[in-house]
C-alpha cells in the first residue's frame, strides 16, 4: 500500500511506548478533562500556553492553600504561589518525569515554604502575628484581650508556629492536603521514617499545645 | 495506622483543624489576580522565546514564534480522531531554507485506534495545516507514538 | 550603518518617522494583525530599565530607519487565527512597502523588512 505517498510529507511512525507504566501521581494529579497530565506537561514544556494554563488551573488553588495554611500569611502564600509556577514554566525541560509535575511543583512550594519560616524564626520581629492574619482585624486590642475571649482557633494557630518548619510543613501536606506518608516522603525528598517522625512529633507538640482547649 | 487513628478519635481537636482549614480555603474568585499575574509573566517570557524563520510562497521571509508554529502542528494532530499531540518540532527545510519543513511530533493514542491508516491522517492533517497556514510544504513528516491512552467517558467517539 | 533621518527633511526626500507613523497605521489595520510587540531590542531596554510597560507607556509602533539608500523596517506583531499567517505575511509586505515610499519623490533604494510574529492568538 503506498503508505509512504503522502500528499505531500511522507516521514517514519514509530512506537515508543514505555516498558512499564509510568508512575502517574497519585492523589495530586487528576489531570485536565481533555488532556492527561503528561501531555499537558509535554505541550507547555514546548511553549502552548493554554497546556501550560490548564496546569496552573488545576495546580494554583491547591497549592496557595497548602501555602496559606502552612504559613498562616495570605500575601506569603501568594508570593510562593506564584514564584513556583513561574520557576515551573521556566524549568520544565529539567523535569525527567512529566508524570511527576505535582510531585515537584509541590516540592518547590514546600521548599519556599520551609525557607520562609525559617527566615521568621531567624527574625521574630518578622514572624506573623496570628491576630494580623484576619481573624481579628482589631489587632490593637489583642494584647489586653483576655484569654477568655480568644478562640481555640487563635490558640491553635499559635500552637503551629511553634512546630518546626519542617514539622510543619510535614505535618500540613499530610493532615490537610490528604497527602498518604508515602506520598509526603516523595514530595519532600526524604524517607517514609522520617515523614512519620514529624508529623508525630508535630501531633505531639498540639496535642500538649491544646490541652485544656479541647 | 495507629498513629492516626489515636488522633482522629480527638473530635475538638479535629474540630478546629476543620475549622482552620476551612478559614485558610482560597475563595477561587479572589486567585484570579494571582492567576493573571503568573500568565503575563509566562507570556512575556514567551515573547521572547525562541523563533522560526521561514518564508511565504511569494517569497516573503518571515520569524514567527516557534510556538505558534508548534501550536499550528499540534492543532492538526489534535483534530485526529483518538490522537493527542504532544512534543512538536519542526525544522526549516528547502531553498532558500524556510519554504519547506521537517516535522517531527510524538503523539499520545487513544487504545484500539488503527494506527497505520490513523498516521496517514495525521500527516495529511499536518500538511493541509503548513500549507494553508504558512504556505510551505511539509518535506518529511516522523510521527512516534509514546503513550496509549483509555477513553474516558468525556471523549467522544 | 542606519540612522533615523529627523523630521526635518526636505520636500521629496525620505522622512523615517512620518513612514514610520503611516506605516504603524496601516499595519494595525491589516486583518488578522491584533496589536504590535516591544522589539527584542525594547524588551531588553526596558528589562534594563526596570520600566514597567504595563503602566501605559509609549505607544508602540513600527520602526523605520535609513538603511545605505534604501530603508529598514522592523515589525514584531501579534496576529489572531482568523487568516493564514502567510496570507498576512504577504499583505503586510505589500502594504510597507507602498506605505513608506509613499510621499516619498526620489527613488528610495531596497526596503528591507524584518518581521515577526509574536504570537497567534485563537
Amino acid at each position: 500500500m503506498g503508505a509512504e505517498r503522502a500528499p505531500n510529507g511522507s516521514g517514519r511512525t514509530r512506537f515508543a511506548l514505555a516498558s512499564s507504566p509510568v508512575a502517574y501521581d497519585v492523589n495530586m494529579a487528576r489531570g485536565d478533562d481533555r488532556f492527561d497530565i503528561v501531555t499537558l506537561v509535554v505541550r507547555a514544556r514546548e511553549g502552548d500556553i493554554a497546556a501550560f494554563e490548564a496546569l496552573v488551573d488545576e495546580y494554583e488553588r491547591k497549592l496557595l492553600r497548602f501555602a496559606w495554611r502552612t504559613l498562616g500569611d495570605r500575601q506569603d502564600a501568594e508570593d510562593i504561589v506564584q514564584d513556583t509556577l513561574v520557576q515551573a514554566w521556566r524549568s520544565l525541560s529539567a523535569l525527567n518525569e512529566p508524570a511527576a509535575f505535582g510531585t515537584w511543583i509541590y516540592r518547590m512550594a514546600s521548599n519556599r515554604c520551609t525557607d520562609v519560616l525559617r527566615r521568621r524564626a531567624a527574625r521574630p520581629s518578622d514572624a506573623s502575628d496570628p491576630d494580623d492574619m484576619g481573624h481579628h482585624p482589631d489587632g490593637a486590642v489583642s494584647v489586653e484581650r483576655s484569654v477568655e475571649a480568644r478562640t481555640a482557633l487563635d490558640h491553635f494557630t499559635e500552637v503551629l508556629q511553634t512546630l518546626s518548619s519542617e514539622q510543619r510543613v510535614t505535618w500540613v501536606l499530610h493532615q490537610m492536603e490528604g497527602l498518604s506518608y508515602a506520598e509526603v516522603a516523595t514530595t519532600l525528598g526524604i524517607s517514609e521514617g522520617s515523614v512519620r517522625g514529624r508529623i508525630h512529633r508535630a501531633r505531639t507538640a498540639i496535642a500538649e499545645g491544646m490541652q485544656g482547649w479541647v | 495506622m495507629s498513629d492516626d487513628a489515636a488522633w482522629e478519635t480527638d473530635d475538638h481537636l479535629r474540630g478546629v483543624i476543620d475549622e482552620y482549614m476551612g478559614a485558610f480555603e482560597p475563595d477561587p474568585a479572589e486567585t484570579v489576580g494571582l492567576r493573571e499575574r503568573i500568565l503575563d509573566i509566562v507570556r512575556e517570557d514567551l515573547a521572547r522565546g525562541p523563533s522560526t524563520r521561514l518564508s511565504t510562497p511569494r517569497g516573503n521571509p518571515f520569524t514567527i514564534a516557534t510556538a505558534a508554529v508548534r501550536t499550528i502542528v499540534r492543532d492538526a494532530v489534535d483534530a485526529v480522531d483518538g490522537i493527542r499531540g504532544r512534543s512538536v518540532s519542526l525544522t526549516p527545510a528547502g531553498e532558500p531554507e524556510g519554504t519547506a519543513a521537517e516535522v517531527e511530533v510524538t503523539v499520545a493514542m487513544r487504545a484500539g485506534i488503527a494506527f497505520a491508516p490513523t498516521a496517514e491522517v495525521i500527516r495529511e492533517s499536518v500538511a493541509a495545516a503548513l500549507t494553508e497556514q504558512l504556505g510551505i510544504p511539509a518535506t518529511t513528516i516522523d510521527i512516534t507514538v509514546e503513550d496509549v491512552y483509555e477513553a474516558e467517558e468525556t471523549e467522544d467517539g | 550603518m542606519a540612522e533615523r533621518l529627523s523630521s526635518r527633511t526636505a520636500p521629496g526626500a525620505f522622512d523615517a518617522e512620518a513612514a514610520s507613523a503611516r506605516v504603524t497605521r496601516s499595519v494595525l489595520e491589516v486583518p488578522g494583525v491584533t496589536a504590535l510587540a516591544p522589539g527584542l531590542r525594547d524588551l531588553v531596554a526596558t528589562a534594563a530599565a526596570r520600566v514597567l510597560r504595563r503602566g501605559g507607556g509609549e505607544p508602540l509602533s513600527v520602526d523605520v530607519c535609513r538603511a545605505g539608500d534604501g530603508a529598514r523596517v522592523r515589525v514584531a506583531a501579534h496576529l489572531d487565527d482568523s487568516r493564514a499567517v502567510a496570507e498576512i505575511v504577504d499583505e503586510l509586505f505589500a502594504v510597507i512597502e507602498v506605505d513608506v515610499r509613499a510621499g516619498t519623490e526620489a527613488a528610495l533604494g531596497e526596503i528591507d523588512i524584518d518581521l515577526r510574529v509574536v504570537s497567534r492568538g485563537r
